[in-house]
């Protein structure tokens, strides 16, 4: 049997299981939100067949808690406090962190890869995206974190730090931003 | 409310901004900074800093970080995976069954672990249905069928146009259509997407082959398979094909370019329909064909051959799309256009969540004299923001008055819950309102000859499940805000008598009592204020309710339909 062929077989399985309302929101949330997860999971240094991996894993997680029943409040919260510990576990075992930045500064940089951009723009986010390499690591992810939505408790929960401490980490990455520190 | 007898910290300024002071300390700096030129000025470069750092994720994060390497995966197959090691009927059968330990129950038990594992093995393993081996399939399935023009509809933002397709050049009945078509060849061209025949599975892969860097997601819905393709290294950011199951026909495309510009393309059921001597087609009126889900086409007929159009849409159908509208809650404020036009019922929307636009077409998707039709060409529409805004300077004599009001009702905390509740509830009833007058818009009594009695017995159940929320928030606000009214302007409002009303009145009147709460509350600017509003606020929820209790009374015979 074709792998395509069977494909239909498999999608049609799963769709007719009379459970699917679960399935489903998860998978439109998997929809909505895996590339913002899969990018912070590069922010954290991942490479990105890792980062992908790791989206993707975080959402089967997200599957098999709510199926056991447990209440989750904020789903997308949830989503990026499992990425975070998720994402610095793989870290962990690579071998070396990934090139975050390093092509990022090339294509930014590049005017075949954004012609709609004029020098100027293109100039500024170099200079924005340099100034935000050069916080701290705290602040950038209370930075990336606060990017995507996550309110000061749900950023500190992910963080395993207090409130309070993503207010001040906060408010000095967006100090330095201000000034346009590099 | 005390003032902040200094000026806020920067990190104060920052929580501020974010919507994480308590409420008090909120209002503190609130009041701060409507005196404080200095720190609204603070606070306008941190709100500057924060743009930057959005645009940022949007014009630098989003485009330049590495696209996913791989294809994403299919999640359900992943959630099968779960629920299959998580059943526990498995398991629990099999202990029973090893229960009582004997050799040669042993080794069965081994085998038929060892061909369920092998079996499970070979069922999660299949690799997912790939974008290319699809399109091969459509491909090679295209080459088997006669090889026919075929008459396809393009929708733009701004155009809609049929032509015939498979051919080098296509005619237009204007110069306007002439025009539009050129310009949609040359987006087309310079996205090297081939504009001969755009709705093929063989343009679609040659335009997929050729891009530097590509993500493709295969989705099944219900009859058909969808495969979209996104792309930084085209002028075509997103495509996607969708392919009817049964014979892998594509039935619809839609396209999306680098300036936002969006194209839809859908074959259109005409079987008269045959290309000019020149081999040209030409632009016309027919409807596209409804997406068939379900019927596979017999293999003798072409693919452009379609099954009989279906009659005309009636007023009933239109209303029918309501009723479902309704069952699904998509008629309270979602921007939903609902337009009869061209024997057929469009269901259109910009900027819907994707949840609620999954929910319409289910809802509605079947309905062969319905299309449905979204787009994301725009942002959607921002609800207004009904918190106090920090710029917004709140007339004196109006401060005066909620400092009043506040008392009355035992403190300001208790009155911004208050103002809170209210206006929530407000937002509520105009939702209703608003319903209400959209119905009276589209099925006005002249046009109730047209509907079945079962039907005429449809709109008016929704209509009064409309009119009867409204009438309840109506009676809420009342009871909320009358006794604090009554003690400010020291006279209540003498009830109204009205026996009859419309929908328009009705909504006129909702309308203004919103306004005059929103004037109150301190949610728009206060520059129509007098000292009279209140009055006229007690005044105006009277009508109101005098309005919801007299709308659709039945007052000469059963059968009049009231607006």
């Amino acid at each position: 049997m074709s792998s395509f062929s069977l494909g239909k077989e498999l999608a049609g399985t799963v769709r007719k299981d009379g459970a699917a309302t679960l399935q489903d929101e998860v998978a439109q949330l998997f929809v909505e939100a895996r590339d913002d997860v899969y990018r912070y999971l590069l922010s954290l240094g991942l490479y990105p067949p890792q980062a992908q991996e790791g989206a993707q894993e975080v959402f089967l997680r997200l599957y098999a808690t709510l199926k056991k029943g447990e209440k989750i409040q904020n789903p997308r919260a949830w989503i990026f406090r499992v990425a975070h510990n998720h994402g610095l576990k793989i870290r962990s075992r690579q071998t070396s962190q990934g090139p975050f930045d390093a092509e990022l500064e090339l294509r930014i940089a590049s005017s075949e890869m954004n012609p709609e951009q004029n020098v100027l723009e293109r100039e500024q986010n170099l200079r924005f995206h340099k100034a935000v390499h050069g916080l701290s690591e705290q602040q950038q992810r209370c930075l990336f974190l606060r990017l995507e939505g996550l309110r000061y408790p749900e950023i500190a929960s992910a963080l395993g730090i207090s409130a309070s401490a993503v207010g001040e980490f906060l408010r000095r990455a967006i100090a330095r931003l201000k000034r346009g520190e590099l | 409310m005390k003032t902040l007898t200094r000026h806020p910290e920067d990190h104060e300024l920052l929580l501020y901004a974010d919507g994480e002071l308590p409420v008090r300390a909120a209002g503190r700096v609130r009041s701060h900074l409507e005196a404080c030129w200095n720190c609204r000025s603070g606070l306008e470069e941190l709100e500057t800093t924060i743009g930057d750092c959005v645009r940022y994720r949007k014009d630098v994060l989003q485009p330049f970080l590495p696209s996913p390497p791989a294809p994403w995966m299919d999640i359900y197959q992943g959630f099968q995976r779960i629920d299959a090691a998580t059943e526990p009927g498995i398991f629990t059968r099999l202990s029973k069954f090893l229960a009582p330990v004997k050799a040669h129950r042993w080794a069965t038990a081994a085998v038929a672990l060892l061909a369920f594992t092998a079996l499970l093995y070979r069922f999660l393993e299949t690799p997912d249905v790939q974008a290319a081996e699809l399109l091969q399939k459509a491909v090679a399935a295209a080459g088997s069928r006669p090889d026919k023009p075929r008459r396809i509809e393009i929708r733009t933002s701004q155009h809609r146009l049929t032509r015939i397709a498979g051919v080098r050049s296509a005619a237009a009945s204007s110069a306007a259509d002439v025009d539009a078509l050129n310009s949609l060849q040359a987006l087309f061209v310079a996205a090297k997407y081939d504009w001969d025949d755009p709705l093929s599975a063989r343009s679609y892969q040659a335009w997929r082959n050729q891009l530097a860097d590509k993500r493709d997601e295969v989705t099944q819905e219900p009859g058909a398979y969808r495969v979209r393709t996104t792309t930084g290294s085209s002028e075509l950011v997103a495509a996607s094909l969708t392919l009817r199951t049964p014979d892998l026909t594509p039935v619809q495309e839609r396209f999306e370019f680098r300036d936002r510009e969006w194209v839809e393309i859908a074959e259109i059921a005409d079987v008269s329909v045959a290309p000019n001597a020149d081999g040209s087609g030409v632009a016309g009126s027919a409807s596209p064909r409804k997406f068939e889900t379900n019927a596979a086409p017999p293999a003798s007929v072409p693919s452009m051959s379609a099954p009989a159009m279906p009659a005309p849409a009636s007023i009933g159908d239109e209303l029918h799309v309501f009723a479902s509208l309704h069952q699904i809650g998509a008629d309270l404020g979602d921007p939903i256009e609902v337009t009869r036009t061209g024997g057929t019922v469009v269901v259109g929307g910009v900027g819907l969540d994707p949840h609620l636009r999954q929910e319409i077409n289910d809802a509605l998707g079947n309905d062969p004299h319905v299309t449905v039709r979204f787009s994301d060409s725009s942002p959607p529409v921002a609800r207004p923001d009904r918190s106090v805004a920090p710029e917004t300077a709140v007339n004196p004599d109006l401060r005066q008055l909620q400092a009043r009001m506040a008392d009355q009702v035992g403190g300001r905390v208790r009155f911004d819950e208050l103002a809170a509740q209210v206006l929530d509830l407000s937002d509520n009833m105009m939702a209703r309102a608003y319903a209400l007058r959209r119905l009276a818009e589209h099925f006005p009594p002249e046009s109730e000859s047209g509907l079945s009695p079962a039907d005429l017995d449809q709109l008016q159940r929704i209509r009064q499940e409309h009119a009867a929320v409204l009438r309840q928030r109506a009676a809420d606000i009342d009871r909320l805000l009358r006794p604090m009214l009554v003690s400010v302007t020291g006279t209540p409002a003498k009830p109204s008598a009205i026996s009859q009303t419309n929908a328009e009145d009705l909504f006129q009147s909702a309308r203004q009592v919103e306004k005059l709460l929103a004037m109150m509350f301190g949610t728009v600017p206060g520059e129509a204020w007098d000292d009279r509003l209140p009055a006229r606020l007690l005044s105006g929820i009277t009508d109101l309710r005098a309005r919801s209790e007299a709308f659709d009374r039945p007052t000469v015979s059963p059968d009049r339909r009231d607006r």
